[in-house]
């Protein structure tokens, strides 16, 4: 197979997945005007560059709104209503009267508070209106972090505004690193503790992901302060595009190297991003949702900052919401 | 609307209104030629997928006559003289007819009295509907006279509902009851493992005898036919269409049959009335679409045209009546015109590192140098090469093959090569031999440049996928789709300023072709093994178009007696054909030798970008019977399919050392 077959290979698949998976992302101008970013000058040649770039566009996975609806459906579901039900149960002696579990599970519901990970203007947040949708919640479970202390969390007479708090659920679409758990375990989930201390409650609080990678959450479990770490769908070792066992070059096209590829992928992301460039915490991910991009994917995809030439593929917007 | 104007393909996909928007009909005199919902000769109309049948049938259905006659339904439906009762055969779930512990009789007449009840009451229903839109021409009398009679067709007390207070809705009331019942019975006899249904008219009663008792009680409905629109035929099972056809057998006056069904579908002709069969010309007339289509092959094209133009129109785009389809498409560019032309740049864009070199001298090269004819090497290459023009290059390298499988003096043979291209480039030779030859092949050696180039081959224009649509219209659609959707993805507006790239053109019709030859794919295994022997009859298409010496121009088609093949392999023949992967031309073709006339079948044109074949219908190779078996009978295998192959191709390609075999030849016309 020569390295033209093995371009157009490409783009027709690139087609087919911006029709049926990615909302009608990168048509071939964009695709062309990405491409245009690899001039040759990090590898052998022009051609080489690009068919590696190609590549990787190709392999991205893509998250529509369509998906994330399923997923955060899911979310509900499995990472929260089916634990809490087997618990009831359990603390019924495993007894099936549905009512009697349905009537206990609203009171627990109604028990606890879901809020967005990270600044309003971020990605959690924005999940909460899809999220509350899908599982047809009412919205007085939804607050802002300000609204579940009564005052600020110093002040010595400071309660939770709902005397009947049982549990707190952060909801965030990605736990690349883990960082972000660890971060709030030292931050708001502190503060929080301290106050569930202080007037002797007994409060959970969960944290909730659509997609994590295993070493992300895995250090959020050991590492960060909250009660539970879950996600809906695992991303493992395969999922770094450089990895010993990268699912991306598994089975190449003719012509594509993984060690190439990432010498092409560092290169750029160096000028692009140069404390991370294989983008936060060297994730190396091929990651995409409807609604943004994470950082933890490759930067060169990406990246559309600053004063540096270079058009993104999927460009990343941090401070649209 | 969406941006691509071709994205529904499929009729069923379409409300009433988009039919009648999107409806297009035959030239010359139209559809009603074809099929005359107003004949009293039942008619089968049959053919691959997408031929239009559902378009058709739809077309003529009641629910369209009352959107074109939306101003005063009556008179136009008396206009059309027939009121047309659409039913697909699908919606009857045919599955539902068996097993559960019943006996196959009990589930014949079971299946005979629900058919009757489904065509009656869609029969009633329409009835109440043209009451409801037009109630000053439907008296009460009449009606209560009309719902009495139609009563009276049952054998059983049938109690009528008396819920609207009218007799055409309460008479619609009582059959929807009656199905219902019906519904529950089959459906629970799973269950129940009882089937607790009483057969309350005798079979084929209700289906004449409601439009009858119409015609009989309300004048305004008098003299007009009642056209029942059969669809998707191909969903019942061999008991069930013997059922059917009994009732086409047993027509009454004014009721008539129109009866959709894929080639394959028609399981049989056998009727329940003392085992006759239906025959054609006697009980029923047989429309093949993609026969008649053809057999106006000119006014196909136009037909096409005011497809696509009433579908652009649809969608907004600005097209007028005398609007060239090909205007929409981009073509060779103003110095690109000639194959001649397109030919020298080709090469010219390709070997610009190395203008010296051109694939097929070097491989020329190497063929003499490795055969005996080494010594005249640079006589020959000097005879052949014409560096001004590849196209005639290589037609003189074509020629010189010829001369060498024919046994002749490379040397001498070469010389006259050269005087003959010579006289071809100067315009001395116009309508030789030589001239002839040229013309014919022109094409496939323009083919045989992009190959060797590596390049992909060229499908462009309006004109070229209606060729390749294989007289299915919906193939045009999917062609069409595809095409406009890479247009799309390529950042253009197709229809709507822009034209369409011929790269859009060129990945459309290759996604339209991969689509379908997995569409047309028939169940289970012996849908794999016509798929494979597809495979394998497409690939020799393609290795015989770029061999050294094509015997025959463009060939995609074969033509043979059928006689001696293996049942497999006329199994697999049978199967590729019902289910439109390859076309039996009508007609067929008499073999040269012996006269007889033998069955020509084609690639369907559509597997031409998929194999690099030509989509024209030109040369057709007479394939013995060891060949067809080789490739058609899955019992073959690989091994022996390859040692056949080898057989046809080593006499196409130098240095031409296959022997024809006296009683097994393999012989071109």
């Amino acid at each position: 197979m020569t390295a033209e077959t093995t371009h157009d290979d490409l783009v027709r698949r690139i087609k087919t997945l911006s029709e049926r998976l990615w909302e009608g992302h990168c048509k071939a101008p964009d695709i062309d005007a990405w491409l245009s970013n690899f001039d040759g000058r990090h590898s052998t040649d022009l051609a080489t560059e690009q068919l590696h770039a190609l590549h990787l566009l190709a392999s991205v996975s893509y998250f529509g709104l369509r998906e994330l609806r399923v997923l955060l459906r899911a979310m509900f579901r499995d990472c929260f209503r089916y634990p809490i039900i087997q618990h009831l149960r359990a603390d019924l002696g495993g007894v099936c009267d549905t009512a009697e579990i349905q009537a206990r599970f609203a009171s627990e519901l109604a028990a606890t508070r879901f809020i967005g990970m990270g600044n309003p203007a971020e990605s959690g947040t924005h999940l909460l209106y899809y999220f509350r949708q899908e599982n047809r919640l009412p919205r007085t479970l939804f607050v802002h972090q300000h609204e579940l202390l009564t005052s600020a969390a110093t002040d010595s007479t400071v309660d939770f505004a709902d005397a009947n708090l049982k549990r707190v659920v952060f909801i965030d679409d990605l736990c690349g690193s883990g960082e972000q758990s660890v971060r709030y375990s030292r931050t708001l989930l502190r503060d929080l503790r301290n106050v569930a201390s202080r007037r002797s409650r007994k409060l959970e609080f969960q944290y909730l992901v659509l997609f994590g990678t295993t070493s992300g959450l895995a250090r959020a479990k050991s590492e960060s302060d909250f009660d539970l770490v879950d996600a809906v769908s695992e991303l493992d070792e395969t999922y770094h595009t450089y990895g010993v066992n990268s699912r991306v070059f598994r089975k190449p096209p003719d012509g594509i190297g993984k060690d190439v590829s990432e010498v092409i992928a560092r290169a750029y992301g160096s000028e692009l991003w140069p404390a991370w460039p294989l983008g936060y915490d060297d994730g190396a991910l091929l990651l995409a949702f409807h609604h943004n991009v994470p950082d933890n994917t490759l930067p060169i995809l990406w990246y559309e900052e600053g004063q540096l030439l270079w058009t993104a593929a999927f460009p990343r917007r941090p401070k649209i919401y | 609307m969406s941006d691509n104007p071709f994205e529904v393909t499929k009729a069923v996909d379409f409300t009433d209104a988009q039919i009648a928007a999107t409806w297009v009909d035959l030239p010359g005199g139209g559809f009603v030629t074809l099929a005359d919902p107003k004949s009293p000769m039942p008619t089968f109309l049959v053919g691959g997928k997408g031929g239009g049948r559902t378009h058709l049938l739809r077309y003529f259905s009641y629910a369209l006559q009352r959107l074109r006659h939306s101003e005063d339904l009556l008179a136009g439906v008396q206009a059309d003289g027939y009121l047309g009762i659409y039913f697909r055969c699908e919606g009857l779930n045919s599955s539902r007819f068996a097993g559960k512990r019943q006996e196959a009789e009990t589930w014949e007449a079971v299946f005979s009295y629900y058919t009757d009840i489904w065509l009656a009451r869609l029969t009633v229903d329409l009835i109440a509907d043209l009451r409801m839109t037009v109630p000053s021409q439907f008296d009460r009398d009449d009606l209560t006279g009309f719902a009495a009679a139609v009563l009276d067709l049952f054998d059983v007390d049938v109690t009528m509902s008396q819920d609207a207070g009218d007799p055409a809705h309460d008479l619609s009331a009582t059959f929807e009851r009656l199905q219902r019942d019906l519904d529950l019975a089959i459906n629970n006899a799973a269950l129940t493992h009882e089937l607790d249904v009483r057969i309350g008219a005798s079979p084929g009663r209700l289906v004449f005898g409601v439009p009858a008792a119409a015609a009989r009680h309300l004048p305004a409905l008098s003299g007009i036919v009642f056209a029942y629109l059969l669809d998707e035929f191909e969903n019942l099972t061999i008991d069930q269409q013997r059922y059917v056809n009994t009732l086409l057998r047993e027509k009454e006056l004014p009721t008539t049959f129109l009866v959709g069904s894929r080639l394959f579908g028609l399981r049989t002709h056998a009727t329940l009335s003392a085992g006759e069969e239906n025959r054609q010309g006697s009980e029923f007339a047989l429309v093949v679409l993609e026969d008649a289509y053809r057999a106006q092959s000119h006014q196909y094209g136009s037909f096409c045209s005011s497809i696509v133009l009433r579908r652009l129109h649809e969608s907004g785009c600005e097209v007028g009546v005398r609007m060239r389809l090909d205007d929409f498409f981009e073509g060779p560019a103003n110095d690109e015109q000639s194959l001649e032309e397109r030919a020298a740049l080709r090469v010219a864009e390709k070997t610009s590192q190395d203008p010296g070199t051109r694939p097929w001298l070097e491989r020329l090269r190497q063929q003499l140098q490795a055969s005996d004819h080494g010594y005249e090497l640079s006589d020959v290459m000097s005879a052949v090469t014409f560096p001004k023009s590849p196209l005639h290059e290589k037609f003189a390298v074509f020629l010189l093959y010829r001369a060498w499988a024919d046994g002749e003096e490379l040397s001498g043979a070469a010389a006259s090569v050269r005087v003959a291209v010579n006289g071809l480039l100067s315009g001395e030779e116009k309508s030789g031999k030589v001239a002839t030859s040229y013309k014919h092949y022109r094409h496939d050696l323009y083919a045989q440049i992009l190959n060797d180039l590596r390049l992909p081959q060229e499908y462009f224009g309006f004109r070229e996928f209606v060729q390749m649509s294989g007289y299915l219209p919906r193939n045009l659609l999917v062609l069409l789709k595809q095409v406009t959707r890479w247009s799309l993805f390529l950042g253009e507006q197709p229809f709507r300023g822009d034209k369409v790239s011929l790269r859009a053109q060129r990945e459309g019709v290759r996604e339209a072709s991969a689509w379908f030859l997995s569409d047309a794919k028939g169940l289970g295994r012996v849908g794999e093994e016509t798929q494979f022997a597809i495979r394998r009859l497409a690939s020799l298409f393609r290795e015989m178009r770029f061999s050294d010496k094509p015997v025959e121009v463009s060939c995609s088609s074969f033509s043979t007696d059928r006689q001696g093949l293996s049942p497999a392999a006329l199994n697999c023949l049978n199967e590729a054909t019902s289910h439109s992967l390859i076309l039996e031309v009508p007609n067929g073709r008499r073999d040269k030798n012996t006269h007889l006339l033998n069955h020509k079948y084609q690639l369907n044109p559509m597997l031409a970008p998929l194999f690099d074949l030509s989509s024209a219908l030109r040369g057709s190779a007479v394939f013995t019977t060891a060949d067809l078996n080789a490739i058609f009978d899955p019992a073959v295998s690989e091994t022996q399919y390859e040692a056949v192959k080898r057989r046809i191709l080593d006499r196409m390609k130098a240095p031409f050392f296959a022997k024809v075999p006296p009683q097994d030849a393999f012989k071109f016309e």
